[in-house]
């Protein structure tokens, strides 16, 4: 597991500084990417590491301490997840979970549950996240292709 | 129905009925209980879905799963089974032909002259042919309990268990006819101008003392013979 921290990225936010978060994609993990200048959080590929909470810690460390800093600005989180396990989708929960909560104290996010339009599995498990949440906008968006 | 949660709704029953009983005095712990089994139900459901999506993934993997073993098992070409598939079935109907003492029968084929065709027509049609033969091979042993494999270049095996010397002898029969009917021109070979085919058969009782090899290989003297006097003909065992 590869995390960049750019230094040079580092940006001035409600007082606080924040990182651009990169994880690069393993066989068994996803691509993290989150971006705080561009208020655009990314998840995408495989999930099925090994240990599930030991590599989402940093995820959801940075996401909390993101949803510190932000105030009205538009969010958008996409997740592009082809095969997860089930840990991950415990942790995938507790993700969306904490963005409905940010947005039910008013804060401006939306989630893309991104999946190729054949891929039955990813809508009907977008579906199921979807069902868990009260106040997150969770679009699910289909794609043709790769 | 049963509930794969039916514990945890035990559970919430009982909690809910603790909140009637009255057992709870102050206004306060009431309020606080009542939180804690929304947030119980809440996360109740959640499991439920965490489940779900579980089966859901395990369905998919499954599917998967299932059409790689079809592709390991299939020659890509002809859609019949492929040689690995064929060794593996035979060494388990040998196994259950001793244990029953049935009779097991193979018949091998050989397109005649398909160098040739292929030298005349070209390569993509030389898989046309293939594809024809194997089409063939498969419809007519639809109605026997046969495993039809391609088993090199423009060689098939078939493999026939409970099935004797007679009954392998005409399914061997209605194949050539069948090819014949097909009546594919094939320019470049003396047989009529036409595809043939040559076949050899064998059928045996198995016996504990020798291998399932020893049935492949007689098949494939009977069509060493076939081809050695004049091809277009199916020649047994004996």
């Amino acid at each position: 597991m590869i995390i960049i921290l750019s230094s040079a990225l580092k940006l001035q936010l409600g007082g606080k500084k924040m990182d651009k978060l990169l994880i690069e994609k393993t066989e068994s993990s996803p691509y993290v990417c989150f971006d705080a200048g561009k208020n655009f959080l990314i998840i995408q590929g495989e999930s099925f590491p090994e240990n599930a909470a030991k590599f989402y810690t940093p995820v959801l460390d940075w996401l909390h301490a993101y949803l510190q800093t932000i105030k009205q600005e538009e969010v958008v989180v996409e997740f592009e997840i082809i095969y997860f396990n089930s840990s991950t989708s415990k942790i995938f929960m507790n993700f969306f979970q904490m963005l409905d909560e940010a947005v039910a104290t008013g804060k401006n996010i939306t989630l893309n549950w991104r999946c190729n339009e054949e891929n039955e599995t990813a809508i009907e498990c977008g579906e199921e996240f979807k069902e868990d949440i009260e106040y997150l906008p969770f679009n699910i968006v289909l794609f043709k292709g790769v | 129905m049963y509930d794969v949660f039916k514990r945890e709704i035990e559970v919430l029953e009982n909690a809910e009925e603790l909140l009637i009983s009255g057992k709870l005095e102050s206004v306060k712990d009431i309020e606080h209980y009542q939180c804690l089994v929304q947030e119980y139900k809440g996360l109740l459901n959640q499991a439920r879905r965490l489940v779900k999506i579980a089966d859901l993934m395990e369905l998919k993997l499954k599917h998967i799963y299932q059409g790689l073993e079809e592709i390991s098992n299939t020659d890509f070409l002809t859609n019949l089974f492929n040689r690995r598939y064929f060794e593996e079935n035979l060494k388990k109907e040998w196994l259950r032909s001793l244990r029953l003492d049935l009779p097991l029968s193979i018949i091998m084929i050989d397109i005649d002259h398909f160098k040739e065709y292929n030298d005349t027509y070209g390569h993509s049609e030389g898989d046309k042919c293939l594809q024809n033969i194997a089409g063939i091979i498969q419809k007519s042993i639809k109605k026997q309990n046969g495993l039809a494999a391609r088993f090199g270049g423009e060689e098939f095996i078939i493999l026939l268990p409970e099935t004797d010397l007679a009954e392998v002898r005409y399914l061997a029969e209605l194949i050539a006819d069948n090819i014949a009917r097909l009546d594919l021109p094939h320019r470049g070979s003396p047989i009529y101008h036409k595809v043939s085919v040559s076949m050899g058969i064998a059928s045996l009782r198995v016996k504990e003392d020798i291998t399932q090899d020893i049935l492949v290989k007689m098949a494939d003297d009977a069509l060493y013979l076939a081809k050695a006097e004049g091809k277009n003909c199916i020649r047994e065992y004996a």
